[in-house]
């Protein structure tokens, strides 16, 4: 870039200079040579070819010799230096560093809290579009340019900054934003590549030990190491599902619940029927509920517990769901090609389980579910399609390993697909954006299985066919300031107050799943129980029950109104009601301490008439 | 021999020696200081300033910053030359005066950007 900025510099030095010495002449005759200004100025609009023409005074032909040549000279030039910027500014890794760089300053200014995703795949897309849709800032690194691109393109609600760069160097961690610890909320590796995941968990530990890390690893010996320096979060999505397979076979109520409140991304709704009265037969209810989603093709109720299941296919995914069922005690019967698995388990079928043959080896017909577990979409759909020819009454699972064959595999109609992507984000979501779920999620499999019938069917009661989502009030001034004032106040506001509906004055559709108070967990709490500062609640209901109580929790009128009766609009009625209110409150709280007060006089009289005897 | 910094001293020095050339006489007087001097110390300088450029070393950032403060000062010794002799006025010794103290305040930096120069030679050397 410097030589034809020369180049033009010594072009223009050289032409100013040559014209002040070349002689003129002035209207009058007189000799005349311009002043070094003059020439300036005139090269200067000649050069640019804006052309204001022959100032001070007509040129002489010698000068005109002069001007001719300066043209030419200047105008390449100038084309020289404008074609080399353009040149410099279209260059690649000029532009790269351009974006880099800005992407470094947009990071450095930000002031929310931002999360930071490394490897933008299917299940880093899923995960963005949660998170930026619960408002928070994302970060995105990747290796490829390719995924990335589409960032600005598409529609997220929040910003989304994005960086082409290897997210196993440090520097590029540093340069996401890792080390902000006020405004860093969390990291997340997605990479395939286990390894890699490993790195940048190590590098997170080591640089900003506090922040919350998640990793996905399915590789035995990477997830020791991982655990090994207490990374946060480890998902395997394998994992994972056989733990809710499982689940499904033992605790099928609790499972649905627990659906329930990890899938609150997902568009497709799950109808729940209405059931007339909860509490005088709920557990007969709760069966009905749970009969009537088997209906629907992706209910997991009627997993069965006992009797045969085949797995085909016997890779990572083989052997941990296999390892599960053992540990319940189930019957498994392994079909895969023995020329591609060396330590096949005794008693595997070789095939590859899309022939029927193979499936009637492993005893279809005895078989009470199947799981189409190998790496191909193709072979999975053709498994689970012959199996369902062999025997209608079976319980399949299906393997989708790409997002794209989605459409294939509702064709096929599984009773459970594993969807790799979306179980992971799923969870990731759960665990770092909802962590009074997560907690509630842990106790749940405690619960006894009549109270988590209760459960079910009271929310299936209160959200009546809506889906069911989740909201957390903490009672503290930033999440509930009017709840805090008024107990400031000391007013007493119950559950069952806070989950009246301000329009209606009725119970409002939505109750609580758990209270944390000081550490302690309280499930599924009486709604006579009195909120306390620094509770944290979490609410399960409508949507639009949550924007209602968001209301109660913001707007003291609004509240006061509802909890404590106050129904005057006027300010002036509304400010003397509040001070009756305030005194009667007094007067009992008084009357309550004078009682006190005799009690503990009375029990020191009798300790005094003691001692004396 | 590296061709380019060869270049640049070549660049460097000779806006020093211009510089002195134009600022050495009598201080008032019009005689003693050529206006072509002037402006060739000003063009040097100019390209100077930008084989300067880009240079990321802590060094650099003094010479490119001690050569945009003599460029600086001799554009403002031009313009004054320039507003004087308009309209075929010649100079009067004050104007003169301050026209060639500006031009030794350039000098002072042209030095400096020279004693850089020689500096970063000598530590590349060892």
């Amino acid at each position: 870039m410097r030589r034809p900025l020369i180049a033009l510099i010594v072009v223009y030095a050289i032409a100013t200079f040559v014209l002040t010495l070349i002689p003129g002449v002035d209207p009058d005759g007189n000799p005349w040579k311009m002043s070094i200004f003059q020439a300036f100025y005139f090269v200067s609009f000649m050069g640019s070819t804006i052309g204001f023409g022959e100032i001070p005074y007509p040129f002489t032909d010698e000068q005109r010799y002069w001007v001719l040549v300066c043209i030419y000279t200047s105008v390449i030039s100038w084309l020289y230096t404008i074609g080399s910027l353009l040149t410099l500014i279209q260059e690649a890794t000029f532009r790269q560093s351009v974006t880099s760089q800005q992407f470094s300053r947009s990071i450095r200014r930000l002031k929310a809290p931002f999360f930071i995703i490394c490897g933008y795949g299917d299940t880093g897309r899923t995960l963005t579009k949660g998170l930026t849709d619960l408002g928070y800032v994302v970060v995105v690194l990747d290796k490829k340019d390719d995924d990335i691109k589409a960032i600005p393109l598409s529609d997220f609600k929040a910003p989304v900054y994005s960086l082409t760069a290897d997210f196993s160097v440090p520097e590029t961690l540093i340069r996401a934003g890792i080390k902000k610890r006020k405004y860093c909320e969390g990291i997340v590796a997605l990479s395939p590549d286990d390894h890699t995941n490993l790195k940048v968990a190590v590098a997170t530990k080591s640089l900003n030990q506090d922040l919350l890390t998640v990793t996905r690893a399915e590789d035995e010996n990477e997830i020791a190491n991982l655990k090994s320096f207490h990374t946060d979060v480890i998902i395997n999505s394998h994992e994972l599902f056989a733990e809710r397979l499982v689940a499904a076979m033992n605790n099928p109520t609790g499972e649905a619940i627990a659906r329930w409140l990890i899938n609150q991304q997902q568009v497709e709704l799950e109808k729940v029927e209405i059931l007339e009265d909860p509490d005088e037969d709920a557990e007969e209810e709760a069966e009905n509920a749970s009969n009537k989603s088997n209906n629907t093709d992706s209910s997991t109720h009627a997993v069965p517990h006992s009797g045969r299941w085949i797995i085909c296919g016997y890779g990572k995914f083989g052997r941990i769901l296999k390892d599960h069922l053992d540990a319940q005690q189930v019957e498994t019967v392994i079909i895969e090609e023995s020329s591609n698995v060396s330590d096949l388990p005794e008693g595997f079928i070789d095939g590859k389980g899309t022939e029927a043959d193979t499936l009637e080896k492993a005893g279809i017909y005895e078989a009470v579910g199947l799981i189409a577990g190998t790496k191909d979409d193709a072979n999975n759909l053709s498994i689970l399609l012959t199996a369902k020819n062999l025997n209608d009454r079976l319980f399949t699972v299906g393997r989708l390993n790409e997002q794209n064959n989605l459409l294939l595999y509702s064709s096929a109609k599984p009773n459970m697909t594993l969807r790799n992507r979306q179980l992971m984000s799923d969870a990731i979501l759960t665990r770092i954006t909802r962590p009074l779920v997560t907690r509630f999620l842990r106790e749940l499999p405690k619960l006894s299985a009549k109270r988590t019938r209760k459960l079910y069917s009271r929310i299936a009661l209160l959200t009546a066919g809506e889906k069911p989502i989740t909201w957390r009030i903490g009672i503290n001034s930033n999440d509930a300031p009017a709840i805090t004032e008024t107990i400031e106040k000391n007013y007493t506001i119950t559950l069952k107050q806070l989950l009246r509906n301000p329009l209606s004055g009725n119970a409002g559709r939505a109750c609580c799943l758990m209270i944390r108070r000081s550490g302690h967990l309280e499930i599924m709490p009486d709604e006579d129980i009195e909120l306390m500062l620094n509770d944290e609640v979490l609410l399960c209901g409508t949507k639009s029950e949550s924007r209602y109580t968001k209301w109660q929790t913001h707007n003291i009128e609004l509240l006061e109104n509802n909890v404590l009766e106050n129904r005057h609009t006027i300010p002036l009625l509304r400010w003397l009601e509040r001070k009756e209110i305030a005194k009667v409150t007094a007067r009992k709280a008084a009357e309550a301490e004078a009682i006190n007060l005799m009690d503990q006089e009375e029990s020191t009289e009798t300790e005094i008439i003691e001692e004396e005897r | 021999m590296n061709t380019e910094k060869v270049i640049f001293a070549f660049f460097v020095i000779l806006a020093f020696t211009l510089n002195f050339g134009f600022f050495i006489g009598d201080i008032d007087n019009v005689a003693h200081h050529d206006i072509y001097e002037l402006y060739a110390a000003i063009v040097v300088g100019i390209i100077a300033t930008i084989l300067k450029l880009g240079d990321r070393s802590q060094l650099g950032a003094v010479v490119l910053a001690s050569s945009l403060v003599s460029v600086i000062l001799l554009v403002i010794a031009a313009v004054m030359w320039m507003l004087a002799t308009k309209n075929g006025f010649s100079i009067d010794k004050s104007t003169m005066a301050s026209i060639v103290s500006f031009s030794g305040g350039a000098l002072v930096a042209n030095f400096i950007s020279v004693v850089l120069l020689i500096t970063e030679t000598s530590l590349t050397k060892r």
